[in-house]
């Protein structure tokens, strides 16, 4: 049975790799806490690629304007109809920001709207429990970005399922430390990671 | 010698008997329409149909049908009642060749039925629900066609040349569940989903971490009275491979992946399916049951393969694990009201009813075909016109 891989989306425009450690640091939360066989690293991926679909669930973040060519938007489109999930993650936290409101134009072009995901969606019972729904972040808490802590997660649902996941919740930030430094944390920020992983892998 | 008056009169006494012996004739076939039994009648297929009535009144002596396909089972049914009525009934046909077919449900929710057929080598067989035609496939060597016909379609016909023998499935399948356990993984989570949306009710246990699982229905120990089929995606299947042997035995269906491959009973002999580069795929039968062990790696990437040779990976995916499934699914089978309109061999049917090929026989050649009414009156009225100029130019009255 192959691992599953981490996989980060390569897209031509903005900065992809805004969050190089968030990677390693699910790995690292879904092998700590679940059985599940999982790649001790993940891979970079164009989202031009055919390899994208090798990929079913797929991480998106970035700060900067997202612009997909007519190949990127096509491959979302293959991925999410054959059963795959995208989570994207505004790295910004700014729902008046360029990352946000491109990406959502670019959402409804290639998908369809987001709409909110209830905060007693079964995402939040996958692995963890959440009973409030998305936890919040320091990003949120601290008043950065748009100074907002944003109640629901958005979606785009296939089939009752999510097919593509938005947060602009900025897990990206949260998210991006060394593994090591898990340890000083009193409770672990990295489980919301963990439950996105497994509904991905089991719904 | 006679005189060439008495000669006149021995032809005009011989055309008052042939007009009396006319007259005779027409009015005993005006009054007793039976005696007009010795008549040959011979017919294109095109005609059989505005003929039936009529040879139903007039029961011909003899009929010969010149057939270009096998006749539809009303006109064969209904000339072997004149057959029956006393009617001498021969066909003959350059064309005709044997067809039949029968329908078998696959125990498939989609509702899919493997056709298999017979006609002659090398022609071209159309395949047809009761909308029109849905497929054509050349026969090829052995003549024998088979075809998976998805859809719930209770009646399939196959046509030669014009004649369509029609299969209906003899019995209905009882659906039971499915059971699919494997750890948290691309291929336990497609293969539920590939089963699923094929129509299966399917019990699904996701091994997540030790003591945490996900459950999609309820998945209960493998059961005959539940599930039809069991499916061990990998090794951390342990509710499937503490019952599978005794499920198998009692003639449930057990697949297991590449990571399963040791899980359930082991059967002295198989026989090889499939084969790829990465694997191949063995079924054998233990006990009741029937096992199949795919040895192909990752079967999900099927489903999100970018080769342009397979228009839709996702339902080529869900058609193979369906197929696999309907072979070793335990399917008890209901048998339903025949179908009256079912028509699986119908040249067998046809010879069955109205006897083989042959031609006419040499006593009811057409030559000896009945002169019509009308003719036998034109010869009496030209008789009786003859008589009666020769009576009066030789002066008589």
């Amino acid at each position: 049975m192959s691992r599953f891989v981490f996989c980060t989306a390569q897209y031509d425009s903005g900065d992809w790799d805004s969050a190089p450690l968030v990677p390693a640091n699910l790995i690292d939360s879904v092998a700590q806490y679940t059985s599940i066989a999982i790649a001790p690293s993940g891979v970079n991926v164009a989202l031009a690629s055919d390899a994208i679909l090798d990929y079913p669930l797929v991480y998106v973040t970035g700060h900067l304007p997202v612009r997909f060519s007519a190949v990127e938007r096509r491959n979302i489109r293959k991925l999410i109809d054959r059963g795959g999930m995208i989570f994207m993650d505004d790295h910004n936290h700014d729902i008046d920001g360029v990352f946000h409101k491109t990406a959502f134009e670019e959402i409804t072009i290639a998908l369809a709207k987001l709409s909110d995901v209830p905060n007693d969606h079964e995402l939040y019972r996958a692995f963890f429990k959440f009973d409030d729904g998305p936890p919040t972040t320091s990003q949120e808490l601290n008043g950065w970005g748009d100074n907002l802590v944003h109640k629901n997660l958005q979606g785009v649902m296939r089939d009752g399922h999510i097919a593509l996941l938005y947060s602009s919740k900025d897990y990206s930030s949260e998210w991006n430390y060394h593994p090591e430094s898990k340890r000083f944390n009193t409770i672990d920020n990295t489980r919301f990671g963990v439950n996105i992983i497994v509904y991905a892998l089991t719904r | 010698m006679h005189s060439p008056v008495s000669a006149r009169r021995i032809g005009e006494w011989a055309l008052r008997v042939l007009s009396l012996a006319l007259l005779g004739v027409i009015l005993m076939r005006a009054w007793c329409p039976s005696t007009r039994s010795g008549r040959y009648e011979r017919a294109q297929q095109a005609r059989i149909a505005m003929s039936l009535p009529r040879w139903t009144m007039t029961t011909p002596a003899q009929i010969h049908l010149a057939l270009d396909s096998v006749l539809p089972p009303y006109e064969r049914d209904w000339i072997a009642a004149i057959e029956r009525a006393g009617t001498n009934v021969t066909w003959s046909s350059p064309h005709i060749s044997a067809i039949a077919a029968t329908l078998t449900r696959m125990a498939d929710p989609f509702g899919t039925s493997e056709l298999s057929a017979y006609a002659k080598r090398g022609s071209v067989m159309i395949v047809r629900d009761r909308v029109g035609p849905i497929d054509s496939v050349a026969v090829g060597g052995g003549g024998g066609v088979r075809l998976e016909i998805p859809g719930a379609s209770t009646r399939i016909g196959a046509s030669v040349n014009g004649s369509t023998a029609w299969a209906a499935a003899p019995d209905s399948i009882l659906f039971k569940r499915l059971l699919v356990e494997g750890a948290a993984s691309w291929e336990t989570k497609f293969t539920i989903a590939a089963l699923a949306e094929r129509g299966w009710k399917v019990d699904a246990l996701t091994h997540v971490a030790p003591g945490v699982d996900v459950r999609d229905g309820n998945a209960t120990a493998p059961d005959t009275s539940r599930y039809a089929a069991i499916i061990a995606v990998d090794s951390s299947a342990s509710l499937i491979a503490r019952g599978a042997n005794s499920f198998v035995r009692d003639g449930g269906g057990l697949i297991t992946l590449r990571d399963a491959s040791m899980i359930g009973p082991r059967a002295a002999a198989s026989i090889l399916l499939e084969r790829r580069a990465d694997g191949d795929v063995r079924a054998s039968r233990v006990g009741e049951g029937r096992v199949m062990r795919v040895g192909y790696k990752d079967l999900w990437r099927q489903r999100m393969t970018d080769d342009d040779t397979v228009p839709d990976p996702v339902a080529a995916h869900r058609a193979w694990l369906a197929r696999a499934v309907a072979s070793v699914a335990y399917a008890p089978r209901i048998a339903v009201r025949p179908d009256s309109l079912a028509d699986p061999a119908p040249l067998a049917d046809m010879v069955d009813r109205i006897g083989a090929r042959s031609g006419p026989t040499g006593a009811e050649s057409p030559l000896r075909s009945e002169v019509p009414s009308a003719v036998l009156f034109g010869i009496l009225l030209v008789s009786l016109l003859l008589e009666l100029a020769s009576r009066r130019l030789r002066g008589a009255r």
